[in-house]
């Protein structure tokens, strides 16, 4: 078999030309593409300058990430502690039983109570129980005691009575600090009895106030 | 031989197309996977040398025609026009004898056709011997720079570009037959002329051209007669279609064709006794290598009556029309390569 090429070889110096321009074009794009590619990759690696700066701006966007994930996180404490503090004041009270009854009981025979009121309680100073005199308030975050105040008014048959009774409630240590705030005389059915205001301290932590009422 | 090649995804194999320009019509082949991609165009025959040159309007319906048949590709194979294409057998030195065996050829070729010879591109490839001895046989075949650029100007604005100019006897040499490696003869019948040729392993041997020899001299004396069209004239002549089913018609073709018997007679006739005497030459030239058959190609290998005419003059060789006769030369155009036209064609330098 054979074939036959009878073009003039101009025409097929002028096609081969054609040829070797296409496949010249062809390679120097691939060329230009590939060699953009490299310097484009050689230039970010060999500025480190413009690598740090790459990677400060990759940290302040993590920052900023953490920054509204705290606030975030802080919106959700706030919301938490409002509910365990209100769980507490629901929740979270002494148990006044023991000392009822350490009352009653030392009541005895001449000595009578009229009333028992429990003031609302209040920030301990940070000296120690009540009496001292630092009675400032203290800041919320220490806030970590109470003294609550029990007020006892009642009739005694005469004065040694209610200093008996002072003393048992005294001895008992129960309550931090047992005082007598006033005695007086008052008549009672043509009798002339003693009448006395006592004040009982407990001061307990704020979350075992109930524990130490107990 | 492969004629196809994969295209870049894999999607259905296509090869060059093969066009033939020839008389009235251009005619287009393309091996689309397994199938022929055949297309024809018409075109008015200018008078003038170079008649064969397609006019641009003629180009440009080629063009479209081949897109609207699903042609692929740009990749066009030429073949050199019959009246342009030079051939010349030569008897030269031997390869072996050092002598400048191309040099000689062309410049005898040059000499044959009253060329110059830096103006002519040949190809050369010896043939079988039988001549005298120490003397080495050679077939050139050449086109002219100029009627080659002209041929290829004409697809200057066209979406397909010729890479090649090849040579009909070379295309039909590719055209896979029955024992390849025989002596095969061609009666290429043309619009203008009809070649024989004769090859040998697919390397042609011989061939001649016959001046006047084609369907036109026919239809020019049936024009000239009964005024008929060229196309009314193919449809008798060779029918197609509906022609096939419609009885009246049959008697209206078979009447004209009665009618027309002595202009077809006036082609067939010269071509019977060409063939003939080409054979006898064949037979000396070449005694080594019988012809095994006759093939007739082209756009008159149909023509009523020529196959049983030329079987009758040559009666030792089978004579029958290859198929799709009319693209014969087309499709071995779709064979071209690169490599096969690369190849050495001596051999002496092949052993």
């Amino acid at each position: 078999m054979i074939a036959l090429n009878l073009t003039p070889p101009a025409y097929r110096a002028a096609r081969d030309q054609r040829r070797r321009v296409r496949a010249w074009g062809r390679l120097l794009s691939v060329l230009i593409v590939a060699g953009v590619l490299i310097v484009a990759n050689v230039w970010k690696d060999a500025n480190p300058a413009r690598a740090a700066w790459a990677a400060v701006t990759d940290l302040e966007g993590k920052i900023d990430e953490r920054k509204r994930e705290l606030a975030l996180l802080r919106a959700s404490v706030g919301l938490l502690n409002k509910e365990l503090e209100s769980v507490t004041a629901v929740s979270n009270h002494p148990d006044w039983t023991p000392a009822l009854r350490l009352i009653a009981d030392r009541l005895g025979n001449d000595v009578v109570l009229d009333s028992c009121v429990l003031d609302r309680p209040r920030d301990a100073p940070s000296g120690g129980p009540a009496g001292l005199p630092a009675r400032k308030a203290l800041k919320p975050a220490a806030r970590t005691r109470l003294v609550y105040a029990l007020e006892l008014s009642g009739l005694a048959t005469n004065q040694a009575a209610v200093h008996r009774y002072l003393a048992d409630l005294q001895t008992a240590r129960l309550f931090d600090s047992v005082t007598l705030i006033e005695t007086r005389s008052r008549p009672l059915a043509d009798r002339l009895f003693m009448g006395f205001r006592l004040s009982c301290e407990i001061v307990a932590p704020v979350d075992v106030a109930g524990e130490k009422a107990r | 031989m492969k004629l196809t090649r994969k295209t870049p995804l894999a999607g259905p194999s296509f090869s060059p197309i093969g066009l033939e320009l020839r008389g009235r019509w251009m005619k287009a082949a393309q091996a689309v996977g397994p199938r022929w991609r055949l297309a024809r165009v018409e075109r008015v025959v200018p008078p003038g040398p170079r008649s064969w040159l397609p006019q641009p309007d003629a180009v440009a319906r080629l063009d479209g025609a081949l897109r609207a048949a699903g042609f692929q590709g740009e990749t066009l194979i030429l073949a050199a026009p019959s009246a342009a294409l030079l051939s010349q057998s030569l008897e030269l030195p031997p390869k072996s004898s050092g002598a400048p065996i191309e040099a000689l050829a062309i410049a005898e070729m040059a000499r044959a056709c009253r060329m110059e010879p830096g103006t002519l591109e040949t190809a050369m490839w010896e043939t079988p011997g039988g001549g005298r001895a120490g003397v080495s046989n050679l077939l050139a075949m050449g086109m002219d720079h100029a009627s080659a650029s002209h041929l290829l100007s004409a697809f200057d604005h066209s979406s397909m570009t010729p890479i090649t100019i090849d040579a009909s006897p070379a295309a039909l040499g590719r055209l896979p037959r029955h024992s390849p490696e025989s002596a095969h003869a061609f009666v290429d019948v043309g619009w203008d002329d009809t070649v024989l040729c004769i090859v040998l392993g697919g390397l042609p041997i011989y061939q001649r051209r016959l001046d006047d020899g084609g369907l036109a001299a026919a239809y020019n004396d049936i024009a000239a007669r009964d005024s008929a069209t060229p196309a009314a004239v193919d449809s008798v002549l060779f029918p197609a279609g509906a022609m096939h089913a419609d009885a009246q018609a049959d008697v209206v073709r078979a009447t004209l064709l009665s009618r027309w018997r002595g202009s077809i007679s006036n082609v067939i006739e010269p071509l019977a006794k060409e063939l003939d005497r080409s054979l006898t030459y064949a037979s000396h030239r070449f005694p080594t290598t019988p012809i095994v058959s006759v093939n007739l190609c082209g756009d008159g290998a149909l023509l009523p009556g020529l196959a049983d005419r030329l079987q009758s003059k040559v009666s030792s060789v089978p004579v029958a029309a290859v198929p799709d006769a009319a693209f014969a030369v087309a499709q071995g155009l779709c064979s071209w390569t690169g490599t096969l036209a690369g190849r050495s064609f001596f051999a002496a330098e092949a052993a």
